[in-house]
């Protein structure tokens, strides 16, 4: 009796920190939450709002001389019960100015002079700013402020030079661009950040309202555009036979050559005003780009997105004619919005189109992908897919990736290994995936390698980001879904994704709506892998005959094969999933069955690849014999 | 109640474990302890190495072109136990080219073309060098490897430009120049990260080893120089008037005018050589910097900092005609010296002098300082001189690795600036100060950024991410431990700290170790609580009666605060809590009360620990 309740007692005392866990909540969040705009319940707030513009755009491109002009009208809509005083634009490519903030040394032909303003006007009122002091965000204090719940107008005329080299826009050669962030944008009023003040620094990414776009893009004949949301005039910038095999390539599943190189070249393709103006057209989306060739093969095909529907999405290339790799690109890219749309998440994909474009980068627009082209067709492939995946994260969930780029990456990056099993079979994926997304981060042990995955993405620097970016993330939601199993863990997800798409969730609301979504606190887990120092690290630490005591020295709730060796060369396997560590994160002993001699005892992380992978293994350096431990029963 | 009195054991013991829990430590410092390079014990461990340079440099700047050249001889020694592959060097000053990485905009006029180098020589190979492409850092891949405990010679010949618009460094004005970070030095190899392979920012300061200096400054007739180092030739550079008033400086109480803008400009203070040649020389110091100028004032004195010894510092001041401060900056030095020395941190001044120089920087260099003149607010110019002159302590005497962990220096020089403030203004003045410049703006802002541990690395902040963990997070604490230990303890703990570690290289666990044996007690409950949290301040009132007060910590920071009591009768009381009122419990405290009176109001008060909702502080009766 006494020490049933001294051990009842003891069971209180150790277990407490355990029921009390709670996740660490910035005083902005916390604040968010206390206004009613979030909540700990996974769902928006009753109070949730979100800031919107509509933006007309009408954008020349010079292919002489490489400059953007452009002329915007923007209807931008204050939701928030905040009066602005001040409107904040974003121009992320005057991160290509001499002397701005950026976070690694760029090519000299990346250098511009950035960008320069010829009109401002907001609300009728004339501003009299050409840009020529502005780095990457810039401020400006209104003239007459915008009460809550009140539309404003901003127009503005500009132009910026393409720079030579390119990263993730730029001229690609000198007749091929890839246009992105073109036009100045007011940048994100939100509730638990206030305006997003933040500089880019070439590496952090973005963070966007959800806009609708009316984009015009004039080019000179024979210049092609491909551009994000639906093109609305065929017709006029078309020659009849290519309208026509764009239009067949929309109903079928076949790839269709749409232009060749060669049709490019003799004017066949375009219609023969000296300038034509292709329109576009795409509602609540982050953001628009587009691009510009005279000479790139273009492909084109659909697939069906949407089972119930019958929904298609248009999938095009365009590159230049001697890529391996890109004349198999709308094949696969109708494989993979297949997949994403039927098999993970199982959301069709929620877009009409997605182009991928041939360029320098590997780097995702809402319906548009710039790659730069890979031979090796695994890892074409794989860049693909997973700027592909990025469609649902960041676009379609408006993550803020400035400041959380483990919410989208962390996504991508399972997908592309997701898919990638089903492609080329789990042995290759697991391989690819070790190599690219796990051995360097795990091999560094570097103090930068082992924080906290909620840090802000924009404080962390160096290797820092991406490890805590693309693999300590992936590797949270691949544990997370071991530990859930594969359905659980989808319908979680399919859960967040249909409570948060169009808005802009942030850490906890993914913690709070996944905890939701599956009806218990997964807090300890979160708590785990994104509020800690932790990393891979497991060890067997002795092996007795009533089991094997495994540590977790590196602390992250893993999953695991135990495997047990024996003298007669047989092997038995038993996997346990991140659940073992739930109640004890540090110690574990597990039964194994000593019934024949065991001759040594394995852990095997799989793709959570361990720090010290030598202690991994144990031999049994006393034979545990069978008949022994029967005879000291 | 014997069940109870189990239970309460148990909780005892369970709390007494996590006090006992280690702080975290990441890979590579929980290797270092391993290798034994560092040891719990907080002393340097058996196996502690750092390399070491003798910088052998002669730099010549032409004021009429604003280049700076040189010649330098590095004799460079590994002492690690590892065989070094390749050789880093390291030169901030390349943050002035067009595309450098940078942590702010930088204006045309701060942009040069950089660093060029004409030879790079190591041991007899020369190796050709396109300094071009170099950012802040560079490796030169050696084509012999330097095996461990053996040296090696470098010689590099070297140029770059004077930025128009100095930041730290840079032109003045068109015949003053702040020459600092001005040759390539060897980046520090250490044993917890190797190379430091971390580019320069702008922001970020500096981690360096501890060298030794001998140096040339040429410049033409009429300029003169002031440098880190003993000035070994003044009589080959000044005229005999001057240097008769220099050697006179150094035994004065008094300040000394060594020279007016007035005889510079009518050429009596230098010889009168084309070109003269300054020579410094010192030891076992992180760096070297100078300034040059044909038309600053020269103000000096000196002033005793070790009363053991009699030992005396030279203080100088190089300034502008128009600048009023500065022209108290000499008699301030003498004081503050005197005071850092006598008082907090209580150690000699370490450093043979200490020249302020006007810039634009409000800078620190070993035995300089750059800073800007504030003619109209004297308190905030001394403050700043006081601040400057404190980081001779940290980093400079201490060795701290700023760029990764800034909070080690900078909230001490935050500290030391308050400290003596309190000598010099009073603590209400010193009090308002602090909290309008270090507390306020970060408690005030709810940002998540202001919230980061304080343990978190400086390379890994950006924005105001950076400044608060850097100066006013850390100072809060480190005066938070004063509150807790009581000034003497305190003072012995750091001064176990600092003469353990001074001249080497600690990290934030050598610090936290060599306090906890210093203090004689284990805090770590107390660096959990400050370092690895992601604490705030803010204190609320919860319950109030006769007995007892409760407050809960919702901020989570173990701070010390007053409470203030009015009874019914009339009367008042105040009740001073230290942090270890949240030692057992870091969310809730009863606070006995022993005055059984009628309690009419009751409000907390952190003092210059500022509360984020100061409105749930206080407590009436209805």
């Amino acid at each position: 009796m006494k020490h049933s309740i001294l051990l009842l007692l003891l069971w209180l005392v150790m277990s407490y920190p355990l029921i009390a866990q709670n996740l660490y909540t910035p005083r902005n969040i916390k604040a968010a939450i206390n206004k009613g705009s979030r909540t700990e319940n996974g769902l928006p707030g009753q109070n949730y709002w979100q800031n919107q513009g509509k933006y007309d755009l009408n954008i020349q491109l010079d292919p002489k001389t490489g400059t953007i002009r452009g002329e915007e009208k923007i209807t931008y809509t204050n939701n928030s019960p905040d009066t602005l005083d001040k409107l904040v634009f974003n121009f992320v490519n005057n991160v290509h100015k001499q002397g701005v903030f950026r976070n690694t040394i760029p090519d000299e032909d990346f250098i511009t002079q950035g960008l320069h303003i010829s009109k401002l006007i907001i609300d009728g009122e004339s501003y009299n700013i050409d840009g020529k002091e502005w780095g990457t965000v810039a401020a400006i204090q209104l003239k007459k402020a915008v009460n809550p719940n009140r539309e404003m107008q901003v127009l503005l005329h500009w132009d910026y030079p393409l720079s030579k080299k390119s990263d993730r826009e730029g001229r690609i050669d000198s007749t091929t661009f890839f246009v992105a962030y073109a036009y100045p944008r007011i940048a994100v009023y939100d509730d638990y950040n206030g305006w997003d003040m933040l500089q880019h620094n070439g590496q952090v990414e973005f963070y966007n309202d959800f806009n609708d776009y009316d984009l015009k893009v004039s080019v000179p004949n024979n210049y092609v555009v491909w551009a994000t949301g639906e093109l609305q005039n065929p017709n006029e910038v078309l020659q009849a036979p290519i309208v026509e095999r764009l239009r067949q390539s929309m109903q079928r599943e076949e790839v269709v050559k749409i232009a060749s190189t060669q049709e490019m070249a003799s004017g066949n393709v375009t219609k023969q005003n000296s300038w034509n103006q292709w329109r576009f057209t795409a509602q609540h989306v982050p953001d628009v780009a587009f691009a510009v060739s005279n000479h790139y093969e273009w492909d084109a095909s659909s697939t069906i997105v949407d089972p119930k529907t019958r929904r298609r999405a248009s999938t095009q290339a365009a590159y230049s004619p001697d890529a391996e790799d890109y004349p198999n690109s709308v094949k696969w890219n109708n494989y993979t919005l297949n997949w994403y749309s039927t098999i993970w998440p199982a959301i069709p994909y929620p877009y009409s189109k997605m182009t991928i474009f041939q360029g320098f980068s590997a780097m995702e627009f809402p319906m548009m992908v710039n790659d730069i082209s890979i031979s090796d067709p695994y890892n074409a492939m794989r860049v693909q897919n997973h700027e592909i995946a990025h469609t649902y994260f960041p676009f379609y969930m408006g993550i803020n990736e400035t400041r959380y780029a483990f919410m989208d990456e962390g996504w991508a990056t399972i997908s592309e290994y997701m898919i990638g099993k089903s492609l080329y079979g789990a042995e290759k994926a697991d391989s690819i995936f070790k190599i690219y997304r796990v051995k360097d981060y795990i091999k560094d042990p570097s103090a930068e390698q082992d924080q906290p995955i909620i840090s802000q993405s924009s404080q962390v620097s160096g290797s820092a980001y991406r490890t805590n970016a693309y693999s300590k993330s992936s590797l949270a939601l691949l544990a997370l879904q071991d530990l859930l199993g594969q359905e659980t863990f989808k319908s979680a997800f399919r859960k967040y994704i249909e409570i948060w798409n169009g808005k802009h969730p942030t850490p906890w609301d993914y913690f709070y709506s996944i905890n939701a979504a599956i009806e218990q606190p997964l807090n300890w887990f979160w708590n785990n892998w994104y509020f800690s120092n932790n990393y891979i690290d497991l060890k067997v630490k002795d092996i007795k005959e009533n089991g094997t005591t495994i540590l977790n020295t590196g602390g992250f709730a893993i999953p695991f094969d135990l495997i047990i060796h024996y003298t007669d060369g047989s092997q038995t396997k038993q996997h346990y999933t991140p659940k073992v560590w739930q109640s004890n994160q540090t110690e574990l002993i597990l039964p194994i069955d000593n019934s024949k001699d065991i001759a040594a005892v394995e852990l095997d992380n799989g793709i959570f690849m361990d720090a010290t992978p030598e202690d991994n293994f144990q031999q049994i350096k006393v034979v545990i014999a069978a008949q022994r431990s029967r005879n000291n029963e | 109640m014997h069940y109870v009195y189990l239970f309460s054991t148990f909780l005892f013991l369970f709390i007494q474990a996590s006090l006992a829990q280690e702080l975290y430590q990441p890979r590579n410092i929980k290797a270092a302890y391993a290798h034994e390079t560092r040891s719990k014990s907080g002393v340097p461990g058996k196996n502690y190495w750092q390399n070491h340079g003798k910088y052998d440099m002669d730099i010549k700047v032409d004021p009429q072109s604003k280049l700076v050249s040189g010649k330098e001889n590095i004799y460079y020694t590994n002492n690690s136990p590892d065989t070094l592959h390749k050789i880093v060097i390291r030169f901030v000053n390349n943050l002035h080219k067009p595309g450098a990485i940078r942590s702010s905009n930088a204006s045309k006029d701060f942009l040069t073309s950089g660093l060029r180098i004409y030879q790079l020589r190591v041991g007899e190979n020369t190796y050709p060098v396109d300094a071009n492409p170099w950012g802040t850092e560079a490796e030169i891949i050696l084509k012999q490897p330097l095996l461990p405990k053996s040296q090696t010679k470098l010689y590099i010949e070297w140029e770059y430009p004077l930025s128009k618009e100095s930041g730290r460094e840079g032109q003045i004005d068109s015949t003053t120049f702040f020459v600092a970070y001005s040759y390539p030095r060897i980046s520090v190899y250490d044993d917890y990260n190797g190379w430091d392979m971390l580019p320069h920012n702008g922001r970020q300061e500096f981690y360096n080893d501890f060298n030794d200096y001998t140096f040339r400054v040429w410049v033409p007739k009429n300029f003169v120089v002031w440098a880190t180092g003993e000035f070994l030739n003044p009589e080959q550079v000044l005229k005999p008037a001057i240097a008769e008033r220099l050697r006179k400086s150094y035994t004065s109480n008094n300040v000394i005018k060594i020279a007016t803008t007035e005889e510079m400009k009518k050429g009596q203070v230098t010889l009168a050589k084309d070109w003269n040649t300054w020579e410094f020389s010192v030891k076992n110091i992180p760096d070297i910097t100078f300034a040059v100028s044909n038309h600053y004032q020269w103000d000096a004195s000196s002033v005793m900092v070790d009363t053991k010894t009699k030992r005396r510092a030279s203080t100088q001041a190089a300034y502008s005609d128009s600048a009023k401060d500065f022209e108290h900056s000499v008699e301030w030095n003498n004081y503050a010296l005197a005071w850092f020395s006598a008082n907090w941190p209580g150690i000699p001044y370490p450093y043979s002098k200490m020249t302020a120089v006007q810039g634009f920087a409000d800078m620190e260099f070993p035995m300089m300082v750059n800073d800007t003149s504030v003619p109209s607010d004297f308190r905030l110019a001394r403050l700043i001189q006081d601040h400057e002159v404190a980081h001779t302590f940290f980093p400079f005497y201490m060795g701290i690795n700023e760029t990764r962990y800034a909070y080690m220096d900078e909230g001490w020089a935050t500290t030391l600036e308050y400290l003596i403030g309190i000598d010099e203004v009073g603590k209400e003045q010193a009090d308002n100060f602090y909290k309008k410049f270090r507390v306020s703006p970060y408690i005030t802002n709810p940002s998540s950024e202001e919230d980061q541990p304080i343990i978190t690395m400086s390379s890994q902040l950006a924005g105001y991410g950076y400044g608060h963990n850097a100066y006013g997070k850390p100072s809060l604490a480190y005066l938070a431990l004063k509150d807790l230990l009581g000034d003497e303890l305190f003072k012995k703990a750091l001064h176990h700290y600092m003469s353990l570690w001074n001249g080497k290289h600690p990290i934030p666990w050598d610090f936290f170790n060599s306090i906890n044996v210093g203090a004689n007690q284990d805090l770590n409950w107390f660096w959990q609580n400050w370092f690895f949290s992601n604490h705030y301040i803010d204190l609320a009132v919860i319950n109030v009666n006769s007995d007892s007060v409760t407050l809960q910590n919702i901020g989570g920071f173990a701070i010390p605060f007053d409470i203030y009591i009015e009874y019914e009768d009339g009367s008042q009381e105040t009740i001073h809590q230290s942090p270890s009122i949240w030692k057992a419990d870091m969310q809730k405290a009863v606070i006995p009360l022993k005055n059984k009176k009628r309690i009419k109001s009751l409000s907390i008060d952190g003092g210059i620990f500022m509360d984020a909702t100061p409105n749930n502080n206080s407590w009436s009766k209805k």
